[in-house]
């Protein structure tokens, strides 16, 4: 039960065309052949990415915030918090920054209504 | 405190910027780190941190007094037996306890013996198998001279730290204690694969994984005999993709995480249903448990060193241990006999098929080894060995499919594709993404992540391997 991921780290990637078996010989998933150029700042280019997607989500998810807001357990701090998800929820609506998500989960609610033949959908649960 | 949820979300980001900003200690650094696992650990039981806490430090005085021993081999043989003792006393208590006094009571009864045994209720501490196997391999590869002594911190850090608590993978601490002994350091190519790999697993649970489970597997399999055969074939191959997505999505999940706080965890999953035999089946389905077995029990039984019936006996007994280490069930023994009897069967076949005869073409063997696994979930999945034999019954019952969807057929196709893409693609797609400028790449993340959230039923499941 041997895998060729258990063997240690070897040099940068000699040929694109080897990347499977070089990729293959790493300890780890994560390490990766060496870019042609080096690529300085790992960790203001990561926390850059965690922060803008974490706008996006902010933005246009506040959905999702409401509805964890609600799922906590209710005292004097989560009421306020419910208080603000709301309020977040209402101002980015009054942007239509809630329609994308509104749309895709549409969508694919629509997508698993569908049936085989002529199956009459599935009451909602 | 599931992965995907807003709350771990938020605890991460707490604990990503804390890691960071002490990244000019390494030691207050791993502090920090321990003390947010314990507070991620206590958030399914506060009572259980101790537990942890108490494994660590028996592991780590094992394993200090192994190495004071020196060369006195009995003193460090004695040692060793002691540690693994502690450590499978702790695993037996909590998760075979109940079972095995519920065999006691059943045998008892059946010699015609009246009163009911007290039997305790034991509450099984969550990922308590991952971190007691954890320590065993520490101990024993000390013992083995393959790994040195690691301080207090680095030990209880390695058992503790968040991202792989609960459901893996093993990290053994050759892996990770010198990682932890240096300072770590992110580069974008590492942060690339993390987040893509957060994002798939993401993804793999919550939409896949999560789908299946409630408009198909939980209900067929919660009364099989109550279904047609076209049902319970779909609930067979939906829990196939189901409990891949599911707990591959949690490893990915943890290697990533762990990447964005600059560590590397080991492989765990390399496209499983590709293999073209159980042998590799299993050097592609949770690799860091396959390998911990092969390392530990395996080659202690005998391995291959004494001829062909010790290694079958090997294989065989290694894998019913493997699926009684998954709980404590006839069930999951009987997962386990399955894959030992296969695999056994496939070494034999080896040895002795023939040689005129013509070797299995690789599509036929990839397509047996899928069933003969499928055969195992069955088993695994089902809630008692009659649930079990009622599935299997009724697939040749006949009658319609009523619960299976276009969407729910074209995830099962779509979860049977991803094990044919082509290998390493997270990782080629990070090699692209690590040279795309921060703005675009957090944008790209963020609109993926709504789209997931968007899909997703209301509320998460958790993860399969939790109960483990």
């Amino acid at each position: 039960m041997a895998t060729a991921a258990n063997r240690n780290m070897v040099g940068p990637s000699p040929e694109p065309a080897g990347i499977a078996d070089l990729l293959a010989d790493y300890a780890s998933p994560v390490d990766l052949p060496d870019p042609p150029e080096p690529l300085p700042g790992g960790l203001r280019w990561t926390t850059e990415v965690i922060v803008v997607a974490a706008l996006v989500l902010a933005l246009f998810n506040a959905h999702a915030l409401r509805g964890w807001a609600y799922r906590l357990d209710t005292n004097a701090a989560t009421v306020r918090l419910v208080s603000a998800a709301e309020g977040w929820y209402e101002a980015t609506g009054r942007f239509g920054l809630n329609r994308p998500v509104e749309a895709v989960h549409a969508g694919w609610q629509s997508l698993k209504d569908r049936r085989f033949g002529e199956e009459a959908p599935r009451p909602p649960p | 405190m599931l992965f995907p949820t807003l709350t771990f979300g938020l605890f991460f980001l707490a604990v990503y910027a804390l890691a960071w900003s002490l990244k000019a200690s390494n030691e207050w650094r791993k502090i920090a780190l321990l003390l947010a696992s314990w507070f991620f650990y206590a958030a399914w039981d506060p009572r259980f941190v101790a537990l942890l806490i108490a494994s660590g430090l028996l592991n780590w005085g094992a394993a200090r007094l192994i190495a004071a021993a020196g060369d006195r081999r009995r003193a460090r043989q004695a040692w060793l037996a002691a540690g693994i003792a502690v450590n499978l006393i702790i695993l037996g208590f909590f998760k075979y306890y109940g079972f095995f006094m519920e065999q006691l009571e059943a045998l008892l009864h059946g010699l015609g013996w009246q009163r009911d045994l007290a039997i305790m209720q034991v509450i099984l501490p969550v990922g308590i198998s991952f971190f007691t196997f954890q320590g065993m391999s520490y101990v024993i590869d000390v013992y083995r001279r393959r790994a040195g002594p690691a301080g207090l911190l680095d030990m209880t850090l390695l058992m503790s730290f968040f991202p792989h608590l609960v459901a893996g993978p093993i990290v053994r601490a050759s892996h990770l204690v010198p990682q932890l002994q240096r300072a770590p350091e992110i580069t974008r190519g590492m942060a690339a694969t993390g987040l893509l790999l957060i994002v798939w697993g993401l993804f793999k649970k919550a939409v896949i994984a999560s789908e299946l489970a409630t408009g198909l597997v939980d209900a067929v399999f919660a009364d099989p005999s109550a279904h047609s055969t076209l049902d319970l074939a779909a609930a067979a191959y939906g829990y196939a993709v189901q409990i891949y997505c599911d707990f591959s999505a949690y490893s990915d999940m943890a290697v990533g995480l762990a990447a964005l706080l600059g560590y590397r965890f080991p492989h765990n999953f390399n496209q499983p249903y590709r293999a073209a035999s159980l042998q590799d089946f299993w050097r592609r389905w949770h690799i860091s448990l396959s390998s911990w077995l092969r390392d530990y029990l395996y080659v202690s039984l005998g391995g291959s060193r004494h001829g062909l019936t010790r290694l079958c006996f090997a294989l065989t007994v290694t894998m019913l241990l493997g699926g009684l280490w998954h709980g404590a069930s006839w069930n999951f023994v009987i997962w386990g006999a399955i894959h030992g009897a296969v695999l056994a069967a496939e070494r034999l076949w080896r040895e002795f098929r023939p040689r005129e005869w013509p070797a299995v073409p690789h599509p036929v063997g990839v397509i047996v080894t899928f069933h003969v696994v499928l055969l195992g979930w069955v088993f695994f999945r089902s809630a008692s060995f009659a649930d079990a034999v009622a599935f299997l019954g009724g697939l040749g019952a006949g009658g319609g499919a009523s619960l299976l969807t276009p969407l729910l057929l074209g995830l099962i196709v779509l979860g049977m594709s991803f094990h044919f893409f082509p290998p390493f693609t997270i990782q080629r797609a990070a090699m692209r993404v690590r040279a795309v400028p921060a703005l675009r790449v957090g944008l790209a993340g963020g609109f993926l992540i709504l789209v997931i959230d968007a899909m997703r039923p209301e509320g998460v499941a958790p993860f399969i391997y939790y109960q483990f």
